[in-house]
Order: C-alpha cells, then structure tokens, then sequence
C-alpha cells in the first residue's frame, strides 16, 4: 500500500491533490463498529476453518497414499521372510555356538590359543609361586 | 518457492483488510448488511480457493474475489428490481421523487453519520456509489488501495493504460460532483 506523494505523480496537479484528501478520507471511514466486528470475526473464523479443513483433507490424501504402500509392501515382504528361511545360513546348534563363544568373547581368539600356559599360569597364582620371568 | 498460506497467517491478512473490504462493498451495494454478506463470501471463497497460495499473492486475489462478489450481488438485485419495476410500474404516479430528491436515500444508512462524520465524506461515497463499474474499480484500487498502476491492471484484468484512463475518468467526474473546493 502507498501512501506517497509519488504514488499519484502520474497526476495533474488538481487531480493529485484531490486524490490524497480523499485517501485519507476513504482509510479514516474503515474504522469498524462493534457489529460489524463480530460478524466479520465471525466470519474470519469460517474463512479460517475451511482452511484448516483443506490442510487436513489434503494430509489425509497424502497418508491414505502412504498407508495403502507401506501395508503393500508388508504384504510382500513379511510372508516372504516367514515362509522361506533365509538359505546358506548355518545351522545353529548347541554344539556350534560353544564353539563360537570365543569369537564373541572380550578376550579375543589369542587368548584361547594359548589356552594351555593360561591354565598352568593360573595353577601357578594359585600355589603361590610364580616363576621368574629369567627362570 | 514461497511458503503456502497457514490459517493464523490468513486471519491476519483478513483482520487487516476486512475494513477496507466491507466499505468497498457498502459503497457498492449501498446496505451495510448487503456488505458484510458479500465480504463474508469473499473471505470464505479466498480461504477455500487461494488459501494455500504464498500470503504475498493474497491482497490481489481478495480485491479481484470482492469486485466479483460485489458484481454478482449487483446480478441478482439487477434482476429482483427488473421484477420489482415490472409490478409497481403501472401504480407510479407522477409525483414521484426526482432523481435529485432521491439522492440522500442513496447514503449509506445508519453507519454514514457514525463512519463519515462529516458531509464531505458522505458525498464522497454517494459518489463512488454513482461511479460506473470500471472507473470505481480504478479509483478503489489506485486511491484509497493505494495499488500502483501495474497492480491494479493486474487486479482489473486490462492494461495499464486502461487503468490510467478508468482513474482520469473516474477523477474527473468525481471532482465534477463534488467541486474543486471539496478537497480544501
């Protein structure tokens, strides 16, 4: 919105002159009664909620969308890993995972490789001689 | 790309522009009630229509949305007077009120004293009210808008020349009714 003298300066002199008097006349008019400001409020609420109601109904054809393919592609994939197990995979018994217990362990696959001088090390601390490290 | 409308920042843009709006509309339909009705169908039609758009685009859509309000309203009391003049025309007598005398009836009742406060004003609307369409339009959007040239082609849908010819025109006749010395 302008309000500068510039704004009329296409203008003829008389022309602008009325043009700014009656400008400030028409903005001084818009000041609005206690009527007419409920019904406009009432009105401006209408305005607001068909928008909301727009956003939303426009969402819910955004998710209806997303809904219908995320339960498609469950469809797909779910019964696809419940019917055929994964192939090439190891079987898992008892006897294996012992054996991989060490792989997993914090003290790592050296330490059983040396299983044996770990042991008689421990047999030792416990009789209470330790050997020299030049014996 | 500019960010779409949100419904706190259409209210905004409609708490600012309602005042304007309705006394544009009660010029044109010369009833207060007439005008808030037709600003009421404008904002709901901005919102559901346009709502969505950048908040920057809204002022022109809402001028344009109102003219075309006021110009259907015009619509149809065009035709209900045509059937209204159709009945009382053979009961006319020929003491009728001129032109001239009618001419008060033509202010804007029961908000003209309290909102024009002074008689200038109130012929000033009296005189909008008498405009034709376009060259109301012109001086609207240029003068009491304040839309440069290039806006209010913009809103009027014709080119700028137009523009400047509807306001001379419109200036001129207004300045015809109500004498040089009306803006002193």
């Amino acid at each position: 919105m302008n309000t500068s003298t510039n704004h009329f300066a296409d203008l003829s002199p008389a022309d602008r002159a009325f043009a700014q008097v009656a400008q400030t006349r028409l903005r001084a008019s818009e000041v609005l009664d206690y009527t007419e400001s409920a019904r406009l409020a009432a009105a401006r609420r209408r305005a607001v909620a068909a928008l909301e109601e727009r956003r939303s109904g426009i969402a819910a054809w955004l998710l209806a969308p997303a809904a219908l393919a995320t339960v498609a592609l469950s469809f797909v994939l779910i019964p696809n890993r419940l019917v055929s197990p994964p192939t090439g995979a190891p079987a898992v018994n008892g006897l294996e995972t012992a054996a991989l217990e060490w792989v997993v362990d914090e003290a790592g696959p050296d330490f059983y490789r040396d299983l044996e001088f770990y042991r008689w090390l421990e047999q030792q601390s416990e009789l209470g001689r330790l050997p020299e490290p030049n014996a | 790309m500019a960010e779409g409308g949100t419904p706190e920042g259409l209210n905004a843009f409609l708490l600012q522009a309602q005042g304007r709006a309705l006394r544009v509309a009660e010029i044109a339909t010369r009833s207060r009630d007439d005008a808030l009705d037709v600003v009421q169908d404008a904002m709901l039609h901005l919102a559901r229509s346009y709502g969505r758009r950048p908040p920057g685009e809204w002022a022109p859509l809402f001028h344009r949305i109102l003219e075309n309000k006021i110009r259907d309203w015009q619509r149809r009391q065009g035709v209900r007077n045509r059937f209204f003049f159709w009945r009382s025309e053979r009961e006319e007598d020929e003491d009728a009120p001129t032109m001239e005398e009618r001419a008060p009836d033509l202010a804007i009742p029961d908000s003209t004293e309290r909102l024009m406060q002074d008689e200038a004003m109130a012929r000033l609307k009296i005189a909008l009210a008498e405009l034709p369409e376009r060259q109301r339009q012109a001086f609207v959007l240029r003068v009491w808008d304040g839309l440069s040239t290039e806006e209010t082609a913009q809103v009027m849908g014709c080119s700028d020349g137009s523009v400047k010819t509807h306001l001379a025109r419109a200036l001129s006749n207004l300045r015809g009714k109500l004498g040089d010395a009306w803006s002193n």
